[in-house]
């Protein structure tokens, strides 16, 4: 498990993280969204991300992480962003390609929302240049028996928070 | 030694980090100060550099922001992902008055101050009234939350 991975479950888990989204760049640095900071000033949530990390991580690993920003729900909501997805294609084979508008942390985000519905296999995300507004791609497909439609990933992804699926995709 | 904005944005996080450590230990607050308007103008710098790559030498946090072009890229950040001109607008006040607050307290020399000479600087701001316990450490408590809330900005636009 990678040093991204341990502190998204993490962060996940202790803090009840709604979403995380880290870079690395000579350090990790990024932010979680949480319910929990409402109300909290904004260096109480240091407080509260570095005991949850402290917990998780050896003093090698703390070293290694830049900063992690909090933000309650509703900031996040007002002067953050929800993920574009911008195409949802038909594969020839049965599958679905899905554009969005972001970095390789948001598709992951998008591809997450598909972990906890039985029988759909997604493929890694990958860049996606060219088309205009799109950044990242990965694919999605059901089984044999119950095929992934277009309908259900409009399902699926409508119903996950800090994704917007934009007309006409 | 040069620096690159990458290597400012590094540096103006962990700065942050030690300004709440520094805090948190209660030892000093015009460290715990210096160090969390010093992450600010690291951050600054850092988006500064993407612009324009010659070095700035003043430490005004106000020409700082404006050079760095924050509020745009904050704008255009925003814009881009569809958020309301209500949300626009009350980021960009958002981080106005945040900047606003942490210039206020916040000056290069404080990395010289003592104890003692800060309290004479907060004096004469007239940040010392009305504060029951310790002002030093309400002041610092001010600036490091102000300064935390454009890292946290930063952070988001940076990543």
């Amino acid at each position: 498990m990678d040093l991204k991975e341990k502190i998204t479950i993490a962060l996940l888990k202790d803090l009840k993280a709604e979403y995380v989204r880290l870079e690395e760049e000579d350090g990790i640095s990024g932010f979680v969204v949480s319910a929990k900071f409402k109300d909290m000033s904004t260096l109480d949530r240091q407080g509260a991300i570095e005991k949850v990390l402290s917990k998780a991580l050896t003093a090698e690993e703390l070293r290694r992480v830049l900063m992690i920003a909090g933000f309650a729900r509703e900031e996040y909501e007002t002067v953050g962003a929800s993920i574009r997805v911008h195409k949802i294609r038909e594969k020839a084979g049965g599958g679905l390609e899905i554009l969005l508008n972001g970095v390789l942390s948001d598709a992951e985000y998008v591809r997450g929302a598909f972990c906890t519905e039985k029988g759909i296999q997604t493929t890694d995300p990958r860049p996606a240049p060219g088309a205009v507004g799109v950044s990242m791609s990965f694919q999605a497909k059901g089984t044999e028996a119950n095929p992934l439609t277009k309908e259900r990933v409009l399902q699926i992804l409508k119903k996950t928070r800090y994704i917007e699926v934009m007309p006409n995709a | 030694m040069q620096f690159e904005a990458k290597e400012y944005y590094q540096a103006s996080l962990e700065r942050m980090k030690e300004a709440r450590k520094i805090y948190t230990g209660g030892s000093s607050y015009a460290l715990a100060m210096y160090c969390g308007g010093l992450a600010v103008e690291c951050l600054l710098r850092a988006f500064r550099w993407k612009k324009d790559k010659t070095f700035e030498g003043r430490h005004d946090l106000g020409d700082l922001f404006k050079a760095s072009r924050f509020l745009k890229i904050d704008d255009e950040y925003l814009r881009d992902k569809g958020a309301s001109d209500e949300a626009i607008r009350k980021s960009g006040a958002t981080l106005h008055a945040t900047i606003n607050l942490v210039g206020i307290l916040w000056h290069n020399s404080l990395r010289f101050a003592s104890e003692a000479k800060l309290k004479k600087h907060l004096h004469q701001l007239d940040r010392l009234k009305g504060i029951k316990k310790d002002p030093l450490k309400k002041n610092a408590l001010d600036l490091l939350n102000h300064a935390q809330t454009l890292i946290d900005r930063g952070v988001v636009l940076w990543t």
